[in-house]
């Protein structure tokens, strides 16, 4: 019996994926934003705004790791 | 006596019911309680009055409003969810402290005055304890006396606030303080433990992924959720709430994101939810608040369901950890769409629960024009998809196989995690059967504007996006074996340092006083009365016999004869009296 080949499907999800991605930085230009801050108002603010919040996050973590982290038995 | 069918007493009489029912009897039993404690909130008229009102003595004093009923619906539907999940669980001290833990979480979002509310408070604190020890192990034995002590130090805060409000003000009524005093900062303390605000959160962390399957779920929901009820009926617009409530976001993603254990990434998740809850009680404006307690009521019902499908797994494979889980999605689909539609709604995607009550508080802080803290919960939101959202089902139900035995669970389970799922997905699609509900009427949020859905899915999608790129390039960073240093370091640490001190002086002084008291002292009283009357005989026979003229007398062999002739009892009468003589004659003197 043929398997299934995941790779295929992946890539289809990844394409989808990065085609709502596209889709929704585009959004940004053509919809009129009601915010109460400058900052919200600009153009992909928010699509830049999650990667470095996302890339910063992990970097905290990787550093919280170097300084406190501990075998699990630590306590016992 | 009036007809009040107050839901706390309903609990607790039932569960006092439960040991007398046995077999699928008592599963039916446990399934109507709630039930009928829902019938209970519906019983109740708004307004305060007493419970119990028999011939002019009343006991009880409740207050019930919109905001209390909020909290009572949700937990009725977190308790019949949690009953029905463990439908077929034979452990009676389970079903037993999980009413009366819910009883107490009723009770305390009833209670008009401080009296009542402490000891249903009081209850929570100690029936929610035995779900953590009927786990049965060594870990859940520590964790669970860890977790009885923090909440007794916040129970005594509260109590200490409490007491000196009292002596203050003469007041005994749960309302509106402000932090300008010690007793109200007291009472603050006290709420804040059991809300696992930031530094006094690791409790959570530490006990809930110890509880048994099903008793984490009752955790879950009731515990943190009483005390932000309590936290948005005694203090709301507390500005320090609002910087408290972003660190509270913010701080746990991090540790979420390196955890290998699935239900302490989960115990995390949901410390960074309640920051937004605390953050817009702290802003204090209806919409803030309504926010707040909107988020509480979907938070209870999708983290219930996301520690549901986690515990199905733990259950099914008695793995606990990332790292040792996996590929589990074929094996347990339905498990699996459930975690995903917790997760999704968790992560605040819309037509998810998450979205529209989340929204509401983020939107409260940019009309209060706070962007440093809005730009912080935005991010909090964008994380909170990596870690619950994301990292939960990828690590359990997809990743590589692990090749591990399991399948779908009883027909109970999935229909506990099948109406939490449906609720989580109704609410995000008809918001207004919530907002209907919230506190400050009329709730005029409107969630869907396609600015909004389109901004929020950037945070969430491109969020994602981070993780997909670590996960594709093999960089997420989680570590088998590992545990992460919180504020519980300073009292595990502080705490056996504590005994050292004690042991070392306490201890040292008990050793010193047993050795000089109890083992010194009468040692020497023994050995002087063993040795006294020889030693008197010798120093008054030596010099008789040398007056005497007696010729080389040996002193060893006079002393040998004397300890002889005492130890026998064959001493001579006269020898007897002389010593007599002579020791009347000391005590004369001396006297």
């Amino acid at each position: 019996m043929k398997q299934p080949d995941n790779s295929k499907k992946q890539m289809k999800i990844l394409a989808v994926y990065l085609a709502v991605l596209f889709i929704l930085a585009a959004a940004d230009f053509f919809i009129h934003k009601h915010t109460e801050t400058s900052l919200e108002g600009l153009p992909l603010f928010y699509v830049i705004f999650s990667i470095i919040t996302g890339a910063a996050m992990v970097v905290m973590a990787l550093t919280l790791r170097l300084f406190f982290s501990r075998d699990e038995r630590y306590y016992e | 006596m009036n007809s009040i069918y107050h839901p706390a007493f309903i609990l607790i009489i039932g569960a006092f019911i439960v040991p007398l029912i046995r077999g699928r009897g008592r599963s039916l039993f446990l399934t109507a309680l709630p039930l009928l404690a829902f019938a209970g909130i519906l019983s109740l008229p708004p307004g305060n009055f007493h419970a119990i009102d028999i011939a002019g003595h009343r006991y009880f004093y409740m207050h019930v409003d919109k905001l209390s009923l909020l909290f009572g619906y949700a937990f009725s539907i977190a308790l019949f969810i949690g009953m029905l999940f463990a439908f077929k669980v034979e452990d009676t001290l389970q079903h037993v402290s999980a009413l009366i833990y819910a009883g107490g979480a009723f009770g305390v979002i009833f209670s008009g005055g401080y009296f009542g509310l402490y000891i249903f408070w009081e209850l929570m604190a100690v029936s929610s304890t035995f779900l953590i020890l009927a786990r049965r192990t060594q870990r859940a034995y520590g964790a669970a006396f860890r977790y009885i002590l923090v909440h007794i130090f916040g129970g005594l805060c509260l109590l200490a606030g409490i007491l000196i409000q009292f002596n203050n003000t003469g007041l005994m009524i749960v309302g509106f303080l402000e932090l300008n005093s010690l007793a109200p900062v007291l009472i603050f303390i006290g709420i804040a433990v059991n809300a696992a605000i930031y530094p006094l959160h690791a409790w959570l962390k530490d006990a809930y992924p110890e509880a048994t399957i099903t008793g984490t779920v009752f955790l879950s929901a009731f515990t943190t959720k009483t005390a932000i009820y309590l936290m948005a009926r005694v203090f709301p617009g507390a500005d320090i709430l609002i910087w408290l409530g972003a660190m509270m976001a913010v701080v746990p993603v991090i540790y979420a994101l390196l955890e290998d254990d699935v239900r302490r990434i989960i115990a995390y998740s949901l410390i960074n939810q309640g920051g937004f809850m605390i953050c817009g009680i702290g802003i204090g404006t209806p919409l803030a608040l309504n926010g707040a307690v909107s988020h509480a009521f979907c938070c209870i019902i999708y983290t219930a369901l996301l520690f549901m499908a986690i515990g199905v797994v733990i259950e099914k494979t008695g793995k606990t950890k990332c790292s040792e889980l996996g590929g589990l999605f074929r094996k347990m689909p339905l498990t699996g769409i459930f975690c995903i539609i917790g997760a999704m709604s968790i992560s605040a995607l819309p037509l998810f629960s998450g979205f529209v009550s989340k929204s509401m508080v983020i939107s409260a802080s940019s009309h209060g024009h706070l962007t440093i803290i809005r730009l912080l919960l935005q991010a909090a939101s964008a994380c909170a998809c990596f870690h619950a959202g994301m990292k939960v089902p990828y690590y359990t139900f997809f990743n590589k196989d692990s090749g591990l035995d399991a399948g779908e669970p009883s027909f109970n389970m999935q229909l506990a995690m099948g109406i939490a799922a449906v609720l989580s997905v109704f609410i995000g699609i008809f918001p207004n059967t919530l907002y209907q509900l919230l506190p400050f009427q009329p709730a005029e949020y409107i969630p869907y504007t396609a600015a909004h859905i389109v901004g929020q899915l950037q945070v969430v999608l491109y969020g994602a996006a981070v993780f997909i790129l670590l996960i594709a390039y093999n960089k997420y960073p989680v570590s088998a074996g590992k545990i992460y240093l919180d504020t519980d370091w300073f009292y595990i640490k502080g705490g056996r340092l504590f005994y050292l001190i004690m042991d070392k002086t306490l201890n040292s002084i008990n050793r010193w006083c047993d050795k000089l008291l109890a083992c010194g002292l009468s040692e020497m009283a023994g050995r002087v009365a063993r040795n006294a009357p020889t030693r008197l005989s010798l120093y008054i026979m030596i010099p008789l016999k040398s007056v005497s003229g007696a010729k080389r007398f040996s002193v060893a062999k006079l002393d040998r004869n004397i300890r002889t002739a005492f130890e026998t009892g064959s001493v001579p009468v006269g020898v007897s009296a002389a010593a007599a003589v002579c020791f009347i004659t000391l005590f004369f003197l001396l006297s």
